[in-house]
């Protein structure tokens, strides 16, 4: 079977200008009717699975053909990407409720842990983020993939086509670069 | 600066030590100062970063009910967030009196009602004092969210990092410390449960404390799984053994492992939970390897044992054995030498002795101080079971009326198992209604299929796309597991098998693979396949692939055929007799006669098809927009078409005969729809998540599904939750079950009598009585006898069997309100419209007793032992209506209860302690028999009480009024369940023998569609239902 996007996909490997922008936008709307739909009906503190989410997408966009595995590396950075978007919406659109539209300090303890990110967290990650993506793409994803679409490291590697123990150093690489910038 | 270069040395520096980093870059930078420094600053923010980002960004949008700073909880006023997690907000709040700054958390509850089982086991933390435990100073319930202040560690860092700045002895010295305060919490009866460095701050001034000491106990249920995976012990991971203070002491074997090596002894980082509990239960842990300290690795080896009574008996001996390390002596978890094994045989009997008389004392101590206290607190937590309970009921009552199946479970599997009664049992079989089935490896059962004999499951089962999966059989009765292939790579959507169950086809989106009866792969061909079906007679596989249809020969693979879909992608495939139908993504369903591969339709669908079913001279398609459409094929016209809102059916197929459709849908419901017409008939429920595939049983009364992870039997045609019986001209009145609860009578305003066969359902006997009413019905004791009261004031008698006349009398000179047989069979009361009761002879049939009222008398009974008869009615001017309790035999007043309302029903409970009152004002009263006091009023407005019944075990009371049939717990109180009947206007309400049914009647108001509803064990399901957790 041939998913919807493929043809887009084909186009994106090709590097036809505009086709990435129009995959971002298949992406976006799947996974923002999916988020809706697994948030719709739930009690307010309900969490979000993005990764259920990006699968789901990935199945419904492409279908289960030779090309999902192909196009697996593509597909997965872009719908990461939209995931991103559409989180920090939604955590733009919540501080803003929260907090009068104020935009509020981060702070960052070590006693946090392994603390959920605040809202505010998620659009200075986002920011940051925007910067590293002009210096070195390549570490913005693997935030992407793990932070935004909540991959774990073994599917992170698998859709950076990189191996684990890579993965690992860039993973760590790319925390301490938005560490760095966000707390200095 | 080159960012590739960077990344490069950062690569290189990540996989060295510490101290070898500085030798590394000085060898890898050179002169390239630039690049130095970027990399340090890097490493030097890496070390200060600890967990951030772990945690991936959605939890950040859960927290909607956060307090803001300034907001006040108890006493304290919110200074500002500290941290979020799973289960809840770390606040920094200040407190007023005394005057400091506390570290106030808030829990999610994970279902309602379980704040106050909390608020009892914060009391018992709040009594851990111990400098190694941060202190719990207070807990409470703010609108509904428990909170609990502690103990604010200034200047806190994790464990494991404080550690990482430690020399070797040091980090011993700390982790004996920590085992200390365990020690101290296991020895008040407390089990942390989910000890790990996150759990273990150490202060500036280098103690540790202990933060959420049983915690994990305290917000959860009993039974659920609480921990961290690596610190988690086998038995906590499902190893069979019970959770004590020794999984506890596993998990500071883990603290130890981790402190010392800086690794975990399990690598189980990014595996499923499942997968990582089942790493802990079987693998062994990594050796500690340090050098020169075996005797640490044999510590750690020996507090993480599989089998919990090999481990350290206590956390101080764990401490005590590292102590003797430290002070060089020899430690008892040494595993060699015959002097160590006696010297630790010798030392652990003597320190058992010692232990022993030392738990005697603290427990007899413990004991008298806390016996007042403990009594209060076992109070308080049955109370808040209770309420956890009520509240349990009434969110999976509402998530079914919602259609959600997965909260429905989760609230009834929550629910203490001591409390469920009737309702929980009702609901239970609401929310699951198939008879069993089983569940995949790996997380997801997606296609399954009968093998043929029906006593085998074909299914596939894994994780879509991110992983492989597997193909397995399972035995159909039990839901075992029979076979397994390997991991398969790419994951396999829906397998396939051969009419005469020895070949087994699947796929993985590139090949298919063909197997045999066991799974054992005979042969690999094709590309791009979707869908796959074996012919029924011919050695042929179908396939959908790419844009077409084709035929491959078994076992050899060779193509035979190929039919075309187009320009499209061809979706699913159905085969049935000469018919075959393909799907196709341009929303065309192709039909061909497969014997002349001649096309004859290409039905328009309108979107991708999703799904397909063929049969009974139709076919029937789901497309990607939600919509089922249903063709003729003797023509090609369309039948139906509907829609199930957004969801989409992934799983249609015809029903046995052809007269229904039933669709699996995307929001887990089963629906069954009308053949001809498209309309829903009902639905089945029991699965959580999206329905991949529906099959029949060859004699169509069992469908198999598969859907969210599992697979499962439904019998058919389904058991409605709700059974009507009869259908009455008139309303019914009164009803009662036959002793041996297999029949029930009732009495009908049409002026019959009629009894229904409850098993079958079919009528056994419609007696016709008189002109105008029947007001009332029952039986004998033995079942022999029906009397029945009408209206022109006779009883009439009917042999319980033959259901003939055999007796008649004139008892009153006014309708016939109510009968109470005499459990021993000697008398029979009757009260009536001429505001008279009267007791009557069974053997003689004379009048021994009457008493007349002023007003109309609804209703007498007697109590189970037949010491008592009490009836309803009114005393003197003013009115005082009251209830009268009466000795058997003599007739004298015992009692008089004052129910301030015209009393229309009364029941004894089955023990006879206690006497339910219904009234005209919506009021039911419990009363004490023996004293005569009111235990409680349970208020059922608005609405007319017409009949309470207990449950034949004393722990509910059923209550007809006007519209609806409540279920109370007559022990506290409390509402559990409101029954909306297909019919109103109910009049009787009763619980079966067995308290497994409980039937209601009555009729709607203009006079049609009267009968019985029946509810409960209406079907051959077992009873109590067995849910399980999906």
């Amino acid at each position: 079977m041939e998913g919807p996007i493929t043809e887009v996909l084909r186009e994106v490997q090709r590097g036809t200008p505009g086709a990435r922008e129009e995959l971002f936008r298949l992406c976006y709307e799947e996974l923002r009717r999916l988020a809706n739909a697994q948030m719709r009906g739930q009690p307010k503190d309900h969490t979000l699975q993005p990764t259920a989410l990006v699968n789901e997408a990935c199945l419904r966009l492409l279908g289960g053909s030779d090309e999902v595995f192909r196009d697996r590396a593509v597909f997965f950075s872009v719908a990461a990407k939209a995931m991103r978007s559409i989180l920090v919406d939604w955590a733009r659109a919540k501080g803003a409720r929260k907090r009068g539209g104020t935009r509020a300090q981060v702070t960052w303890r070590e006693d946090h842990a392994a603390w959920a990110p605040s809202p505010e967290e998620v659009i200075a990650v986002h920011d940051a983020l925007e910067k590293l993506e002009g210096i070195d793409p390549h570490l913005a994803k693997v935030i992407d993939l793990r932070f935004f679409a909540g991959l774990s490291a073994a599917e992170a590697a698998q859709a950076m086509e990189v191996s684990e123990r890579h993965l690992f150093s860039l993973w760590e690489h790319a925390r301490a670069w938005l560490f760095r910038e966000l707390h200095p | 600066m080159n960012v590739d270069r960077v990344r490069e040395v950062m690569e290189g520096a990540l996989a060295r030590d510490t101290d070898e980093i500085p030798g590394f870059l000085d060898e890898t930078c050179g002169p390239d100062a630039d690049l130095r420094r970027e990399v340090e600053s890097l490493l030097d923010a890496r070390k200060r970063m600890g967990r951030y980002l772990e945690v991936p960004a959605a939890a950040a949008l859960v927290h909607d009910t956060e307090l803001s700073p300034g907001d006040r909880i108890g006493g304290y006023e919110i200074l500002g967030v500290i941290g979020r997690g799973g289960s809840g907000v770390v606040y920094e709040a200040r407190q007023k009196n005394p005057d400091r700054v506390v570290a106030l958390k808030t829990v999610r509850l994970r279902r309602p009602g379980a704040e106050t089982p909390f608020l009892a086991e914060a009391q018992t933390l709040a009594r851990l004092r111990h400098p190694g435990i941060a202190t719990v100073h207070e807990a409470g319930v703010h609108a509904g969210m428990p909170w609990f202040a502690m103990e604010r560690v200034e200047g806190a860092r994790d464990l494991v990092r404080h550690a990482r700045d430690l020399e070797m002895t040091e980090r011993v010295r700390l982790v004996a410390d920590v085992a200390d305060a365990v020690h101290h919490g296991h020895q008040r009866g407390v089990v942390h449960r989910d000890l790990k460095p996150a759990n273990i701050l150490v202060d500036a001034s280098g103690l540790p404390k202990i933060i959420d000491f049983g915690i994990a106990r305290a917000h959860g249920e009993r039974g659920e799984i609480t921990g961290t995976p690596p610190y988690m012990s086998p038995e906590q991971c499902g190893g069979g053994a019970a959770v004590d203070v020794r999984s506890d002491v596993y998990a500071l074997g883990v603290i130890l492992f981790e402190v010392l090596s800086g690794r975990l002894p399990h690598a189980v980082e990014g595996l499923p939970l499942t997968e990582a509990m089942r790493v802990v239960r079987e693998r062994p842990p990594d050796p500690l390897v340090i050098p020169s300290r075996r005797d640490l690795a044999s510590i750690a080896a020996k507090a993480m044992r599989k089998d919990p009574d090999e481990r350290y008996a206590s956390a101080a001996e764990l401490a005590a054995d590292l102590r003797r390390h430290l002070a060089h002596e020899p430690v008892l978890a040494h595993p060699s030498s015959i002097l160590y094994r006696t010297r630790k045989f010798v030392r652990r009997h003597r320190a058992l002795t010692l232990s022993f008389a030392l738990v005697v004392v603290t427990s007899v101590t413990a004991a008298i101080v806390s016996l007042r206290e403990a009594a209060a607190t076992e109070r308080a937590l049955a109370r808040a079971e209770q309420r956890g309970y009520v509240a349990a009921i009434a969110a999976a009552d509402g998530a079914l009326r919602g259609g959600d199946v997965g909260t429905a479970k989760g609230a009834l599997l929550g629910a203490p198992a001591r409390l469920r009664g009737w309702e929980w049992n009702l609901l239970a079989s609401m929310a699951d209604m198939s008879r069993g089935g089983g569940r995949g490896p790996g997380g997801g059962g997606i296609g399954v299929l009968f093998l043929p004999g029906e006593d085998r499951v074909l299914g596939a089962s894994g994780y879509p796309y991110l992983a492989g999966g597997f193909v397995c059989i399972w035995d159909a009765a039990s839901g075992r597991e029979l076979f397994r292939t390997e991991p398969l790579k790419g994951f396999p959507p829906m397998p396939a098998v051969s009419s005469d169950g020895r070949r087994v086809a699947w796929h993985n989106w590139r090949e298919i693979t063909l197997a045999d009866e066991k799974l054992a792969v005979v042969a690999r061909f094709g590309t791009d396949p979707f869908d796959l079906v074996f012919h029924p007679t011919e050695p042929l596989l179908l396939a959908t692939a790419g844009k077409a249809v084709l035929g491959f020969a078994v076992p050899e693979g060779t193509p035979r055929f190929r039919l075309g879909t187009g320009d499209s992608r061809a979706t699913r495939l159905a085969l049935d007799g000469p018919v075959l139908a393909a799907g196709a993504e341009d929303g065309t369903v192709r039909v061909w006669d497969f014997p002349t591969r001649e096309l004859r339709w290409a039905l328009p669908c309108g979107a991708p098809v999703e799904a397909l079913a063929l049969g009974y001279g139709r076919v029937a398609a789901s497309g990607q927009d939600g919509t089922v459409r249903c063709w003729s094929l003797a023509d090609g016209g369309e039948l139906f078409s509907v829609r199930h809102g957004d969801e989409r059916s992934k799983a249609l197929a015809f029903g046995p005969g052809g007269t229904t459709l039933f669709c699996g849908h995307d929001d887990a419901a089963i629906d069954i729809r009308d053949a001809r017409t498209g309309k829903r008939t009902s639905s089945l429920f029991g699965h959580c998540g999206p329905i991949y595939r529906l099959v029949f049983s060859a004699d169509g009364r069992t469908l198999l599904s598969s859907g969210d992870t599992t697979w499962k039997l439904w019998d058919l045609p389904p058991t409605p939750h709700e059974v009507a019986l009869g259908t009455h001209r008139e309303l019914v009145r009164d009803l009662v079950f036959r002793p041996d609860g297999a029949a029930i009578a009732c009495a009908s305003f049409d002026g019959s009598v009629k009894v229904y066969d409850v098993g079958t359902r079919e009528p056994l006997a419609d007696v016709h009585l008189i002109d105008t009413t029947t007001g009332c019905v029952r039986y004998s004791p033995d079942g022999s006898r029906i009397y029945a009261g009408v209206a022109d004031g006779s009883i009439r008698v009917l042999d319980g069997r033959s259901y003939e006349p055999v007796g008649s009398w004139k008892a009153h000179g006014g309708s016939v309100f109510s009968l109470a047989p005499h459990p021993g069979g000697r008398w029979l009361a009757s009260t009536s419209q001429d505001t008279t009761m009267a007791v009557w002879d069974l053997s003689t049939g004379r009048e021994v007793f009457r008493e007349a009222g002023s007003v109309w008398i609804w209703s007498a009974v007697f109590s189970p032992d037949g010491s008592l008869l009490a009836s309803s009615g009114t005393d003197g001017t003013p009115r005082v209506e009251r209830v009268r309790l009466r000795e058997t035999g003599s007739w004298r007043i015992v009692r008089d209860l004052v129910h301030p309302a015209d009393v229309i029903t009364i029941a004894f409970s089955p023990d006879g302690s206690l006497l339910a009152t219904g009234a005209r004002d919506g009021g039911v009263r419990l009363w004490d028999v023996r004293t005569g006091q009111c235990r409680c009023t349970m208020s059922c407005v608005p609405a007319y009480v017409e009949r309470v019944a207990f449950s034949p075990d004393g722990t509910r009371v059923a209550v007809a009024t006007g519209r609806t049939v409540q279920i109370w717990d007559p022990a506290t109180g409390a509402r559990l369940l409101t029954l909306r009947a297909g019919i109103v206007d109910l009049l009787g309400v009763s619980f079966s023998p067995d308290g497994t049914v409980l039937a209601a009647g009555g009729g709607r108001a203009d006079g049609t569609g009267c009968g019985i509803s029946l509810w409960g064990r209406t079907g051959g399901a077992p009873w109590p239902p067995v849910l399980r957790e999906d």
